[in-house]
């Protein structure tokens, strides 16, 4: 990746991207208001009622408003890509700038964990963390901070390697800048503009990684609303009710559509190129 | 350092990455809470083999020196016992490397296929429509997640259509291209996603790269300038990024078995995590790490073989 | 002598993100068998796009919008591109400025030059490797049999531009088109790359259109030269006469601005001012702004090509006195 002179004008996949991620912010922000019942309420009258009125995207085996849970579901799958993704970013960016600045014994041994967790394939690695942690959303967090942080801090030392011997670092140092001021103040903001790219981008892959071991059971729990999950309670009647797969899997493209163009439309305006 | 001293040499960069991959596995084990014996075991296995298996792995012993008994037990080839299904661990995998080795070449070359054929599209009525829905298809086949676009692939062609199986991975080469074709395709479309985009914009450049104007000044044609300059220019990033993309390859494929119930390592993972298989799930997170860093050792030879600029 | 190229009113737009906007104007000249002229300007002034229009081998968004070409009878500029593919190679051919970005780095050398002549001439893999194999000789790269099998990134720069000049030639064009050949080369290498061009000329009978920007190359090598500033031919006409009596402004300030070309101990002179853009070229004449004897009628009308010697045409009204002041 290579940083270049920002541009002025939004480029029009930014918009876009913004757009339907505020979107689904808002959606998941009013779900209570806007949907029209309550999640988990099992109606046994409108058990596998097809699209209609007044179950607009249908309902379940246990008779609950598949565009309810879909709009509570909003919520966890943001949670998930959200939290997801700052908490090894925060770590990786840290990691990444410290060994990429001092270099030396702590940035060979930090390449060298890298070469490691970049050699496992990502999912495999964190179901089995997973495994050792049991089920549930929390293990996941858990199992994603200890893998997900090499992207970016792989990112920012190659950066911080670059900056580290620009003119205007030097400078800092002859003015007697402190290190730590240095770093914080001169290094890392120009060095931040690929991680926060990729970052859009890991949503997308963290959201799918999420959804992905829900499905498989070892993420979220049922009866929480969360779109992997509903795709898995509605394998079982694919032949009866498409509607209980079909939705929750268009949410989850949507929701990584919009992420998708951020991605897109922020490498373009901060002059990244992958 | 010429080409032949870089694929001698580029196999001892792996060891600090295989110690690694070995000490990841050894700890996946040795983290979980209780006593590792029963781990291994199972609640119900006989005091005797308690015994044995505690002594085999030297479990009585500090915890680094476990590890080279664990190391030791590696190198035998031995990867424990499937308490669930009663037979060596190694057993086990390899009865069901094959429908996984299968489905892994066949979405790749898939995967290669459709990247090729959309990408060239694009590229040649860049700008027009194909390019625009290809541009679109690449962006929004981003975040297809793969187990629901199996599951809407069964619903078309398996249940309206009943073209394809839904489940399994078929008996002889014919019957196994059939069977594995849904989950093939799955995994091929989102790998043809990410590829597309990176073949596409590698196309366009190259297509006008200077040398191309100077190959067109001495009268090569179209097609010729395309297929013999543009195109060998542009496949060096896409099988680079074919390379990098392994591992999500391989996460993928482990989703992709478990909808549609291919008995291969992938599906084999998931069942034995939640029937607490412990050693299972184990082996094949070590046997999909030390693939990947094979492979991808062998596609960055591959690179250096088709790329004469590559003299390091 | 009829010509080889004939070149009448050739215009080029160049489209912007403000819609098209004239890149070159009115521009015409003729070149016969054998003969070699220089086409000089500053970047900007046209001089590529002109020389590129001739194989109309324009980048995109870059569309010749008036004019004719023609080539050894070829109607350069109505045909197709599948009729274009035929000239270029067998009758007009072309070498690039950068040789290291104009040669595929993936395909050997010896492919490079052989693929012209297997397209052109259907030749089987072994006459085209042997024709390569004596272009390589007639360029003056020693050790032509193993060259043939190597990449250009073993080749060094000079090297490299001996290469594309083999290719360029594969098919025995009756022009080369050398669109700043030696720019990019080191200067002992550029005189070599120039004395093999002449060389081949006289062999070969090789017409050439030799663009450049720098005067001491079109002084040691052409017959005639056109000399381009902002997108029309300001002056042209025999080398002596253009060079040695401009009757220009701006031919005089560059061969003024040129080393050797003044009093040892003085100056050199400068041009001041740049030359304008393509989006804020004035009415008139393009260079009255910089002009020392440019006056208001300068500045209204565009002023037409007038002759000012045998085969010399010069885009100034006010030429003779420009005699006068030297």
């Amino acid at each position: 990746m290579r940083a270049g002179a920002p541009r002025r004008r939004w480029p029009p996949a930014l918009k876009a991207g913004l757009a339907i991620t505020l979107a689904w912010v808002a959606l998941a922000l009013l779900a209570d208001v806007i949907a029209p019942f309550p999640p988990n309420d099992h109606n046994m009258q409108a058990i596998l009622h097809p699209p209609g009125r007044p179950h607009w995207l249908g309902t379940d085996n246990f008779g609950r408003d598949v565009l309810s849970r879909i709009l509570h579901g909003a919520r966890v799958d943001l949670l998930m890509g959200v939290v997801g993704v700052l908490i090894p970013f925060v770590i990786g960016v840290t990691l990444g700038a410290v060994a990429g600045y001092f270099g030396g014994i702590v940035d060979a041994i930090l390449m060298r964990i890298l070469d490691v967790v970049l050699a496992f394939p990502w999912l495999v690695l964190l179901m089995a963390i997973i495994v050792v942690l049991g089920p549930g959303l929390k293990s996941f967090f858990i199992a994603l901070a200890l893998v997900g942080w090499v992207s970016y801090a792989r990112l920012v030392r190659a950066q911080v390697l670059v900056i580290r011997s620009a003119d205007y670092v030097a400078a800092g140092r002859s003015l007697g800048y402190s290190t730590g001021r240095i770093l914080w103040r001169h290094v890392l903001p120009n060095a931040i503009a690929p991680a926060i790219v990729f970052a859009m981008s890991d949503v997308v892959l963290v959201i799918l990684a999420g959804s992905a071991i829900s499905y498989l059971g070892f993420g979220v729990q049922p009866p929480t609303a969360e779109w992997g999950l509903m795709i898995s309670e509605g394998q079982s009647f694919i032949f009866t009710a498409w509607w209980m797969t079909t939705f929750p899997g268009i949410a989850l493209v949507l929701l990584a559509l919009g992420f998708s163009l951020l991605a897109d439309g922020l490498a373009e305006y901060l002059g990244v190129r992958e | 350092m010429n080409r032949y001293r870089f694929v001698l040499l580029r196999p001892l960069q792996l060891v600090p990455v295989l110690i690694g991959i070995s000490l990841v596995s050894f700890l996946l084990i040795h983290a979980l809470p209780g006593d590792p014996v029963r781990t291994l075991v199972g609640m119900r296995a006989p005091p005797d083999v308690v015994e044995r298996i505690r002594a085999y792995y030297g479990l009585d012993q500090p915890v680094i020196v476990q590890y080279f008994y664990f190391l030791r037990s590696l190198a035998e080839g031995e990867l424990g016992r499937s308490v669930v299904y009663r037979m060596p661990v190694s057993d086990l995998l390899a009865s069901r490397a094959g429908p996984t080795l299968f489905l892994l070449v066949y979405a790749t070359l898939l995967g290669i296929v459709l990247t090729i054929a959309l990408s060239v599209t694009a590229a040649r009525n860049r700008g027009r429509w194909p390019d625009q829905t290809i541009r679109a298809f690449s962006t929004i086949g981003l975040g297809f997640p793969s187990f629901w676009i199996g599951l809407m692939l069964i619903l078309v062609f398996s249940v309206r259509l009943g073209l394809f199986p839904v489940s399994g991975a078929g008996q002889g080469f014919v019957d196994r291209l059939h069977h594995l074709f849904l989950p093939a395709f799955t995994i091929a479309l989102a790998l043809s996603a990410v590829l597309t985009r990176t073949l596409r914009a590698s196309l366009i450049e190259q297509m006008d790269a200077d040398h191309v104007t100077a190959a067109r000044s001495r009268g090569v044609g179209d097609k010729d300038v395309f297929w013999r300059h543009v195109v060998p220019n542009s496949l060096i990033p896409t099988i680079n990024l074919l390379g990098v993309n392994l591992g999500w390859l391989i996460s993928g494929t482990v989703v992709v078995e478990t909808v549609f119930s291919v008995p291969g390592l992938g599906f084999l993972m998931t069942s034995s995590i939640f029937a607490r298989d412990y050693m299972t799930v184990q082996a094949i997170t070590l046997v999909f790490a030390l693939a990947t860093v094979l492979i991808t050792f062998l596609v960055d030879v591959v690179t250096v073989a088709l790329d004469p600029r590559v003299r390091m | 002598m009829s010509a080889l190229l004939s070149v009448s009113d050739l215009c080029i737009d160049v489209t912007g993100s403000d819609g098209p906007m004239r890149a070159v104007s009115d521009v015409s000249f003729d070149l016969a068998e054998g003969e070699v002229m220089g086409l000089v300007g500053e970047s900007g002034s046209g001089k590529t796009l002109t020389c590129r229009s001739v194989l109309r081998l324009l980048p995109r968004k870059v569309a010749i919008t008036g004019g004719r070409i023609e080539l050894a009878g070829h109607r350069v500029t109505e045909m197709t591109e599948r009729q274009l593919a035929t000239v270029r190679g067998p009758v007009g051919a072309m070498i690039f400025q950068n040789p290291t970005a104009h040669l595929n780095p993936v395909m050997t050398i010896g492919n490079q030059i052989a693929e012209p002549v297997r397209i052109h001439e259907g030749a089987s893999r072994a006459e085209a490797r042997a024709r390569a194999r004596d272009l390589l000789v007639q360029v003056g790269i020693p050790d032509p049999d193993s060259r043939l099998d190597q990449y250009p990134h073993e080749f060094s720069g000079g090297m490299r531009q001996r290469a594309m000049i083999a290719a360029a030639l594969a098919c025995r064009p009756r022009l080369l088109i050398a669109d700043e050949p030696t720019t990019a080369l080191d200067v002992t290498v550029q005189a070599q790359i120039l004395r093999l061009l002449l060389d081949l000329r006289d062999s070969l009978g090789l017409a050439i259109i030799l663009v450049t920007h720098d005067l001491a190359v079109v002084s040691q090598t052409c017959e005639k030269v056109a000399v381009m500033y902002a997108g029309r031919i300001v002056e042209s006409g025999p080398k002596p006469a253009v060079l040695g009596r401009p009757c220009h402004p701006y031919t005089e300030g560059l061969v003024a601005s040129q080393p050797g070309g003044g009093v040892p101990g003085t100056l050199l002179k400068a041009i001041p001012g740049q030359p304008p853009g393509l989006s804020d070229r004035p009415p008139g004449c393009a260079f009255a702004p910089r002009c020392p004897i440019a006056r208001s009628s300068c500045e209204s009308a565009v002023p037409p090509l007038e002759s000012a010697g045998p085969a010399h045409r010069t885009a100034c009204p006010h030429w003779s006195e420009l005699g006068a002041a030297a």
